[in-house]
């Protein structure tokens, strides 16, 4: 244990942020992980924390539409930034983004610790790339650990989804 | 003189007539000491809580509160439901307000009761506030702790709580009478108190005896042993050297009395050489002081700089301007101060140092509080140091002494510290 006298003091920043499209300022301390922020002090809980260290890309959120390891981020550096989580994907159940609703149709995911961070990595990936080859898609699944599924069906979810938006009137996969 | 005045504060208000004799009390005493801060309503809450309070002991005659009715005043840095927080400060109240400190809710479910919130210096530093001394009305009851020690040494309450972050509680108890107590470092939790220093404040606390702050260290402080077996009497060194010498004359003198009470009620006394380097580490506790107060404060004051005293300010100028790798040594050297000391300790085979518990009496003036340097090593060290009445000077001035165990020995050092202060009086 550390010695009480000589460690350092917890120091606290207030951040404020729009997270989901909602202003949140909260006081946290300094050190506190963007991951950590998103699931203790906003309880968005969609957000998977696996290794800690930006490798296994479970934590990836959208940092003002750009996919980040959240891990791998303080929440005191998201002050002024817009960060968007799983949990604004889909209103509810009944109305699945149109990758979600890829997913579920392909069988995508089987233990789902990964798709959240999959999700918002390939619903920026998409934005940015409408029609995809499967090279493509697995070059941006890349920075995604999955144990359970193999990837195969991950790869055609996205090729369904990018198909579907094609033949809905040449639209694209955006981000709600 | 001091302590039997102080005495005579109602320690039970559950009691017949206890809060008509607390309200006396007030009429008499509180205009002139201004120990707490006004409240509206005192005396209709504190009715309604001392009701409430007798109707849940009628109810339940098995399990006593142990601090059932038990007045206290709140150093105005403490979290309290029901009250807003200042600090002493004039920073709104809403900035500064949080969920009730963790001290505060264990004294109120011991049954204790606040009898208001006691005036702080600002922050808890050194802008003083305009409570006088008790015993010396023209002189300053010391600081930060101001009201919390003048409260006790007037007999407004028997005990109140403050804090010490250099000298906070042992120089205002040694200045206003009383007994003050700092245990050791995070003993007690500090949530819910508007921090100056996290790295250095303690919670503590001032009573009109030793048998009192007892009661409250086995409420407040985490895992309190009780009994303790120590021996009949411990063995006090007096830490010879630059330390020492920065008493006052008048100090060096009280001092030398009350030592020699001390040993013709048969305690040992040892002279033993300390603190060598005692300039380095007064520089170092003040640096820490500073840089750990800016990063609390740095918010706050970029929002509202314009409200904080000059005194306060020149403290966080300070702390922003810090070298951290000399904060980083300053942290280090707190380690090694308090092992320091107590090799000394087992070397020189003494159980308790002993030395004056401020530099002299009370200064003259409120306009400051005086200086803490006799209480900042212990302070640095983390060691648990009580301030016990040495009686009064030619002058008729209250003056303390203070006795430090070691780490973690808090149980200990009040054991032996009934015996100490009895023998004080002699």
């Amino acid at each position: 244990m550390a010695d009480p006298l000589t460690r350092e003091p917890a120091t606290t920043v207030t951040v404020t942020t729009r997270v989901n499209g909602a202003e949140q300022t909260h006081t946290v301390e300094a050190r506190l992980l963007l991951s950590d922020f998103l699931r203790h002090e906003l309880g968005l809980t969609g957000t998977h924390v696996g290794c800690e260290h930006g490798v296994c890309g479970a934590c990836t959120v959208l940092l003002d539409g750009v996919p980040v390891r959240s891990c791998l981020l303080l929440a005191a550096q998201v002050e002024g930034h817009e960060v968007t989580t799983v949990e604004a994907l889909a209103p509810g159940p009944e109305n699945l983004h149109p990758l979600q609703q890829a997913f579920w149709d392909s069988h995508a995911l089987q233990c789902g610790f990964c798709t959240p961070g999959i999700l918002l990595t390939l619903v920026a990936f998409l934005k940015e790339n409408p029609r995809p080859s499967e090279d493509e898609v697995r070059f941006a699944l890349s920075g995604n650990l999955c144990r359970c599924t193999g990837y195969q069906h991950i790869v055609d979810a996205v090729l369904l989804a990018a198909q579907r938006a094609a033949t809905q009137a040449g639209g694209e996969v955006a981000p709600r | 003189m001091s302590a039997l005045l102080a005495a005579s504060a109602p320690s039970d208000l559950t009691r017949p007539g206890a809060l008509e004799a607390l309200r006396r009390r007030f009429d008499d005493r509180e205009s002139e000491v201004l120990a707490f801060l006004p409240e509206e309503g005192r005396w209709e809450r504190l009715a309604a809580e001392v009701s409430a309070l007798a109707d849940a002991a009628a109810s339940r005659p098995s399990a006593r509160a142990p601090l059932l009715g038990l007045p206290l005043g709140i150093k105005d840095i403490f979290r309290v439901d029901g009250f807003p927080t200042s600090a002493g400060s004039s920073l709104p109240p809403e900035v500064l307000a949080g969920p009730q400190s963790v001290a505060v809710t264990r004294l109120r479910e011991a049954g204790a009761l606040v009898a208001g919130k006691t005036v702080t210096t600002e922050f808890a530093y050194f802008a003083p506030g305009p409570t006088r001394n008790p015993v010396a009305p023209g002189r300053t009851p010391g600081g930060s702790s101001s009201g919390s020690a003048a409260a006790v040494g007037a007999g407004l309450v028997p005990a109140a709580i403050g804090s010490q972050t250099i000298g906070s509680i042992c120089r205002p108890a040694a200045f206003c009478g009383v007994v003050g107590f700092k245990p050791t470092y995070e003993r007690v939790p500090r949530d819910g108190v508007i921090p100056l220093s996290p790295s250095l404040d303690h919670v503590g606390w001032l009573t009109a005896d030793v048998d009192l702050a007892l009661r409250l260290a086995a409420v407040l402080c985490d895992g309190w042993r009780s009994p303790v077996a120590v021996p009949a009497r411990p063995v006090l060194g007096v830490p010879e050297g630059p330390y020492l010498e920065r008493a006052s004359e008048g100090g060096l003198v009280a001092f030398a009395v009350a030592c020699t009470r001390l040993k013709a009620a048969g305690f040992e006394v040892r002279s033993t050489p300390a603190m060598e380097d005692f300039a380095a580490i007064d520089t170092r506790h003040r640096l820490l002081v500073a840089a750990d107060a800016w990063q609390v404060h740095r918010e706050w004051f970029a929002r509202f700089g314009d409200r904080y005293h000059t005194e306060t300010r020149g403290l966080l100028e300070r702390g922003r301007a810090a070298d951290p790798v000399a904060v980083a040594k300053a942290r280090a050297g707190r380690g090694e101060l308090r092992d320091d000391l107590e090799a000394r300790m087992d070397a020189a085979g003494i159980d308790l140092w002993l030395s004056p518990a401020a530099q002299g009496p009370p200064p003259q003036g409120l306009g400051a509080t005086g200086d803490p340097v006799m209480n900042l090593p212990w302070t640095h060290a983390g060691m648990p140091a009580v301030s016990l009445p040495a009686g009064r000077d030619a002058d008729g001035l209250p003056h303390g002494v203070q006795l430090v165990a070691r780490t973690g020995c808090d149980e200990e050092l009040l054991a032996w510290a009934g015996s100490l202060a009895e023998a004080l009086h002699q």
